[in-house]
């Protein structure tokens, strides 16, 4: 009598768990899916990570171009979770999208430094057949995915539950405050003590298909270069070239694509940076309506040559 | 294995119903269930030391025997010394060859002379200072007669190897869990619940708490010199707070799993932040090696000093913090903490008439303005003694002291994520008024009846899991798996 008395005990508390899982989960689903704008009309997407992030003010950018931006961008992000994300946009947001803004930095081609365990930024939506998929071959167990197909709320973590309170309270703005200390940099540059630029053939690879599933849609593809501080571009210049000639090679190819580098406009303006590849809120501003306008002017004004000589004057610079 | 992982949930389970099949009356089966469980659980750490693991306990195991067994003061002394010297040796060779070599060296090279010493890449056994005291708390028990050596290796190899107390604890006594492994016991229902509560408790504190303070500690006493004298003092705040969580959640972990498993472990710690003295602090916290400490060392020793009165005390306090310092790590910041802590209590000792470690002041459950003030002394004192035993290095440590009272300027860094932050303070918040509430006697501790309402307890529970599964890191290792 008392083992089914804790018995009826046990049940009405799973129970219990399970529904107030279900309500916070799906209170932050809501949140995470405004966030990312997964839900309303969108002209452009963008595809980023954290410097995307604090370069490009969102709501900035819609009042300047009259247009809706969706921005499911997140700190953390590898070119494959980038992909994932993109694809799941697409599938989910069938907004007829006017262009994809990818960003693209000295180390676009190099997954070294970054996390393995950024996956899990894309537990939330891994509802969907090809989001799961891409998480249960990340997962370092099977308990780890099968307690986040049971439970909703695991599948949000600190930085997704950020985004999703974000989401709820409709606030976008990321910014970041204080100055790059240059001398500290020029010290990292001289030990060697940064992120260095590579060519891994997966992250290439990973690229292409982007390119690729972008194309397949029919949408115009913007790739950009976001201001970078020069210090430690400049000491691998070579490889930097390389890097933009390699995405310029392939943005050629495509035809339609665009390729804009904003990094002459911002190089030595190192008081617009927070760190050396992060805006601070000035240049945040400043790159919002840089990049409002270029936009703008590419799509609406045909300035195909003046666009085609902002590339040649970046490759000269750089 | 870790304790939050689902392996961890599988191997606790599948023991749990072996021991339910079995019948309660058949010990010497359940014993060897309950072993061999010990030795995989030890295994899939590393399964390297498994054999280390055997030999000293079975060492310790015969020795029990043989003092046991003879009756001549002076032998059985000699057998007590003799198995005490080669547990010690076996601890000081993995834990404290190098740091000898290396002071020794040091303390040479004041003299000129620079010997050119060679350090060994010596891997630390998982556990080892941990089932080295079972051991030697078991062999001083024999001598001074307080237990009966048992005949039955079954049941001693399976109680100095108990795996949920194998890795780091609680220091548990011959008295309490190898009498419990030689009788017939229930697994009951309400324990396995009571277990689990306390589990969950436990995750809560470690995956929640002890985790998400542990970047912006590590940031801070990586390079202390950096910061303000506020980011400090909120560091060295974070840091006693992360420590307890760390410990007192691995601590709850153990003692729940073994509640399921239907045995009642030592306490561990008892709301050490509100102690109103030196000497309830550390009744409060870490009980089970403080008082393994003062019943083996600090009491004979007093005892033999006895004559030099309160000198005597002193001298008996500092050798025991010594002792704990190093048994805490092979490193000098460890040994001044243990000796701040001896100086703290000694100033208790010199100030008080008739102090004694045992004297407990009765918990009444209320809180008056003397208790209060008593409780706001001795914490921030806590504080301030435990950044040595954060710190890097002694160096370090007095950088972080300097910047701490030398009023550095700056601003209040807050880390680097403000919803970890703000997460953390509100679980620190709650880990308060719980234990506010545990010690008005209104929450339970320790197992005892708990006098808030249902309908506040299960959504305190599902809320607890749900906090755990968004916040909860439980990525980083316990930290007394290190020592």
């Amino acid at each position: 009598m008392k083992n089914r008395s804790i018995l009826k005990r046990i049940i009405i508390f799973l129970f219990i768990l399970f529904a107030t899982d279900r309500l916070i989960g799906l209170l932050l689903m809501h949140g995470i899916t405004t966030y990312f704008d997964l839900n309303r009309h969108v002209d452009y997407v963008f595809s980023g990570t954290s410097v995307a992030l604090f370069a490009v003010d969102r709501d900035m950018l819609e009042r300047e171009m009259h247009a809706n931006i969706g921005f499911p961008v997140e700190q953390g992000f590898t070119n494959e979770d980038r992909l994932v994300m993109l694809r799941y946009f697409l599938s989910v947001n069938k907004s007829p999208l006017k262009g994809v803004v990818y960003e693209l930095t000295p180390n676009i081609f190099t997954s070294e430094g970054l996390s393995s365990n950024s996956y899990q930024l894309l537990y939330p939506f891994m509802d969907n057949p090809m989001v799961g998929d891409y998480i249960r071959k990340n997962c370092h167990s099977k308990a780890e995915y099968y307690l986040r197909r049971v439970f909703l709320t695991p599948r949000f973590i600190e930085g997704t539950f950020n985004y999703s309170i974000r989401g709820l309270l409709n606030r976008h703005e990321s910014v970041r405050s204080g100055k790059v200390d240059i001398t500290r940099i020029r010290r990292q540059a001289l030990n060697g003590s940064f992120r260095k630029i590579a060519f891994d053939n997966d992250c290439i690879s990973t690229f292409n298909q982007t390119m690729q599933v972008i194309n397949k849609k029919g949408i115009k593809g913007f790739y950009i270069f976001y201001p970078t501080v020069d210090i430690f571009n400049d000491i691998q210049k070579e490889k930097y070239r390389k890097v933009i000639s390699m995405v310029d090679t392939m943005v050629k190819k495509s035809g339609k694509d665009k390729l804009l580098n904003f990094n002459p406009d911002f190089v030595a303006h190192y008081e617009l940076f927070s760190d050396p590849i992060h805006l601070n809120n000035d240049g945040r501003k400043e790159f919002t309506i840089k990049l409002a306008k270029t936009l703008t002017t590419v799509l609406y004004s045909g300035m195909k040559e003046r666009q085609g000589n902002t590339l040649n004057r970046s490759i000269q610079n750089n | 294995m870790l304790f939050f992982t689902f392996d961890y949930a599988v191997f606790l389970s599948v023991v749990l119903i072996l021991l339910v099949i079995i019948p309660s009356g058949r010990i010497p089966l359940r014993n060897c269930i309950l072993l061999l469980a010990n030795y995989f659980f030890y295994c899939y750490w590393d399964w390297r030391f498994a054999g280390l693991l055997l030999f000293l306990t079975s060492i310790t195991y015969f020795a029990g025997l043989l003092i046991g067994r003879t009756i001549k003061e002076k032998r059985r002394r000699l057998y007590l010394r003799a198995v005490i010297v080669l547990l010690v040796l076996f601890l000081g060779y993995f834990k404290y060859f190098n740091f000898f070599i290396t002071s020794f060296a040091g303390v040479v090279s004041f003299t000129g002379f620079r010997p050119n010493v060679n350090t060994l890449n010596i891997i630390l056994p998982l556990g080892i200072s941990f089932y080295l005291f079972i051991c030697l708390g078991y062999i001083l028990d024999v001598y001074w007669e307080k237990v009966k050596p048992t005949k039955n290796a079954l049941q001693f190899l399976a109680f100095s190897s108990f795996f949920p107390i194998l890795l780091s604890g609680p220091v548990e006594r011959s008295t309490n869990l190898l009498t419990q492994l030689g009788a017939e016991r229930k697994i009951k229902v309400e324990a396995i619940l009571q277990g689990g509560k306390l589990i969950l408790w436990g995750l809560f504190k470690k995956a929640v708490i002890a985790d998400n303070l542990a970047g912006y500690v590590q940031t801070v006493f990586h390079t202390p010199g950096q910061y303000s004298s506020p980011t400090l003092m909120l560091a060295a705040v974070f840091f006693l707070f992360q420590l307890y969580a760390d410990f007192s959640g691995y601590s709850d972990v153990a003692i729940g799993s073994a509640k399921i498993l239907g045995f009642d472990l030592i306490r561990n710690f008892n709301l050490p932040f509100l102690a109103t003295s030196f000497a309830d602090y550390w009744r409060r916290w870490h009980i089970s090696l403080t008082s393994w400490l003062f019943d083996y060392i600090f009491n004979p020793l007093n005892f033999s000093l006895r004559k030099f009165k309160k000198t005597g005390m002193v001298i008996s306090l500092y050798v025991t913090f010594f002792i704990s310092g190093l048994w805490h790590g092979a490193d000098w910041t460890y040994i001044l903490w243990g000796l701040g802590h001896a100086t703290a209590l000694n100033i208790e000792v010199l100030t008080r008439r008739n102090w004694s470690f045992r004297q407990k002041e009765k918990n009444t459950g209320q809180f008056t303005p003397g208790k209060i003030a008593r409780m706001l002394l001795i914490f921030p004192v806590m504080v301030v003694i435990t950044v040595m035993f954060r710190a890097e290095n002694v160096h370090s440590a007095f950088t972080y002291y300097r910047g701490l009272f030398g009023f550095n300027r700056g601003p209040l860094y807050l880390g680097t994520s403000n919803t970890s932050l703000v997460v953390t303070s509100f679980a620190i918040l709650l880990l308060v008024i719980t234990q506010i509430f545990q010690y008005r006697g209104l929450a339970s501790l320790n197992f005892s009846p708990t006098r808030i309402p249902v309908y506040f307890r299960w959504p305190g529970y599902v809320m607890l899991i749900i906090t755990i599964f968004i916040f909860g890191k439980g990525t980083a290792d316990f930290i007394y798996f290190q020592f």
